[in-house]
């Protein structure tokens, strides 16, 4: 009888826990999209301590920080996340963020680099990438990656836009105006290509 | 003083000990560069060549640092020679703290330079630059005050105050900066002034298709003008351990990327001094190059 009640007291601790957590991711989320990026993050906090998935909690809290412009403490909540799982994609192309937005081109080019070793044609981190060179101004390894890119997301118009200004730049305006052309079968009022096209 | 051949030796230790440390996220980068100078007929002399090599490394966009050793030296009209060497190191360490309107960068350098000059005192000159740049984060602004200290012999020391504000215009495709540089010696004797103030002005465009003339990537002309003696350039450690006042200088420069990763630099100016024996004008014309690798 007495192991009954034991168990009975512990499925009732883990369950109140259960639904604790998901009130508080709940609580988090309804913050998130009011913009109450703060709050949203304050009632993750706890459970950074007894929560059954800190490795999330640690996620959110970067992402939140980042959207506060928190961006060191957003570093440090990615790098938490890595700590408890290093093969984590989500928590380096976190990370990568507020790299980025720190200028940090070097660094996130490092950490988008592993997540390619991981995963080659990971859309999201090969934008990144393409990003990373368009600020180098190395025209021709924007080309070759978004040439390579496309060929496994052909409606990524992103990437038709990267391609279409590593044409652009290297001055091969043909090839620069089909790329633009491409853009806008995708989106037909991206406005860079239309203007791409009416000036050349 | 440093011979060069003691350089010989250190310079290729610190790069295969750099290559050793070829940690993830470490960028190396060697600069090797050369100034021909050639002095008019007012001068006491002739002509003078220095060579520089510069091995610098960085850890992301977190810290690096930087040695270097210049050496050469000047031919006089009297046939005698002038040996001169300098040493350099400095590190830096960047930051971008959170609700702050700039990236910051922390450095410091420390010189140590050496010749053969006993009769200006020129020699056995020790001396440091401190300093912090303040930069946009999208690095269309930048301001760095920076103190400079060199101690000569006979207890005469100097002290520099920099700062440098600079801005980019046109897209950032152009950048535009100005020095002033308030030189401060310690005794008024040595060269009858005891203040100096500089003027140093840049702008430099780089090339929006650098693929079309020979890879140049920038352009850039400089000009300074404001009598100056004893000053310390604290972002290339150039110490100028003259009793010539510098009165006004040009210059020339063209940057191009023969290989990736490889950046050759070509310049020329001219500069006038008084010369402090003569108490005549005269001029110095230079042209230089600067070769560096990044790896």
């Amino acid at each position: 009888m007495k192991k009954y009640i034991l168990l009975s007291i512990l499925m009732a601790f883990f369950a109140q826990t259960a639904v604790a957590a998901e009130t508080a991711w709940q609580k988090s989320y309804n913050y998130e999209a009011k913009g109450k990026y703060q709050k949203a993050a304050s009632v993750i906090e706890p459970l950074l301590q007894k929560g059954n998935n800190k490795e999330f909690a640690w996620l959110r809290l970067g992402w939140l920080n980042y959207l506060q412009a928190n961006y060191n403490d957003s570093k440090e909540a990615y790098k938490q996340a890595l700590r408890i799982n290093p093969k984590s994609l989500d928590a380096r192309l976190g990370l990568v963020k507020p790299l980025l937005a720190q200028q940090r081109w070097r660094e996130a080019e490092l950490q988008v680099k592993k997540v390619l070793q991981k995963a080659p044609v990971n859309l999201s981190a090969n934008l990144i990438l393409m990003a990373i060179h368009q600020h180098n101004k190395d025209w021709k390894a924007l080309q070759d990656l978004a040439y390579k890119l496309l060929r496994y997301y052909p409606t990524s118009a992103d990437s038709w836009v990267y391609l279409a200004r590593a044409y652009a730049w290297q001055k091969q305006v043909k090839l620069a105006k089909q790329s633009y052309q491409r853009v806008l079968e995708i989106f037909p009022n991206n406005l860079e290509a239309k203007y791409y096209l009416s000036h050349n | 003083m440093i011979s060069p051949k003691s350089l010989l030796v250190a310079v290729p230790v610190l790069f295969l000990s750099s290559l050793g440390y070829g940690a993830e996220g470490d960028f190396n980068s060697l600069k090797i560069q050369d100034v021909y100078g050639v002095h008019s007929a007012d001068s006491s002399k002739k002509n003078q060549n220095f060579t520089n090599i510069e091995y610098s490394s960085s850890y992301l966009e977190d810290h690096g640092y930087r040695i270097g050793f210049n050496f050469g030296g000047a031919e006089y009209t009297t046939g005698s020679r002038l040996e001169q060497s300098q040493f350099n190191a400095s590190y830096w360490s960047f930051y971008t703290p959170d609700h702050f309107p700039t990236s910051i960068t922390l450095f410091g350098n420390l010189f140590v330079l050496d010749n053969n000059d006993n009769i200006t005192n020129t020699n056995d000159v020790k001396g440091f630059s401190l300093g912090a740049s303040f930069a946009s984060l999208n690095k269309d602004y930048a301001i760095t005050p920076a103190y400079s200290y060199s101690q000569y012999q006979n207890n005469f020391s100097v002290s520099q105050y920099d700062l440098a504000m600079g801005f980019a215009f046109n897209d950032l495709w152009d950048w535009f900066s100005y020095k002033p540089a308030f030189i401060q010696v310690s005794d008024i004797n040595v060269t009858g002034k005891d203040q100096y103030i500089g003027h140093y002005l840049s702008w430099t465009h780089y090339m929006q298709q650098p693929d079309d003339w020979f890879s140049l990537q920038s352009i850039a002309t400089t000009a300074k003008f404001g009598d100056t003696a004893f000053s310390v350039d604290a972002a290339t450690m150039s110490v100028y351990n003259l009793k010539d006042k510098s009165q006004y200088a040009l210059g020339l420069d063209l940057v191009f990327a023969p290989a990736k990763n490889h950046t050759l630099l070509l310049g020329t100016g001219v500069e006038s001094f008084n010369g402090y024996l003569s108490q005549k004008d005269y001029q110095l014309g230079v042209t230089y190059f600067q070769y560096i690798i990044n790896w």
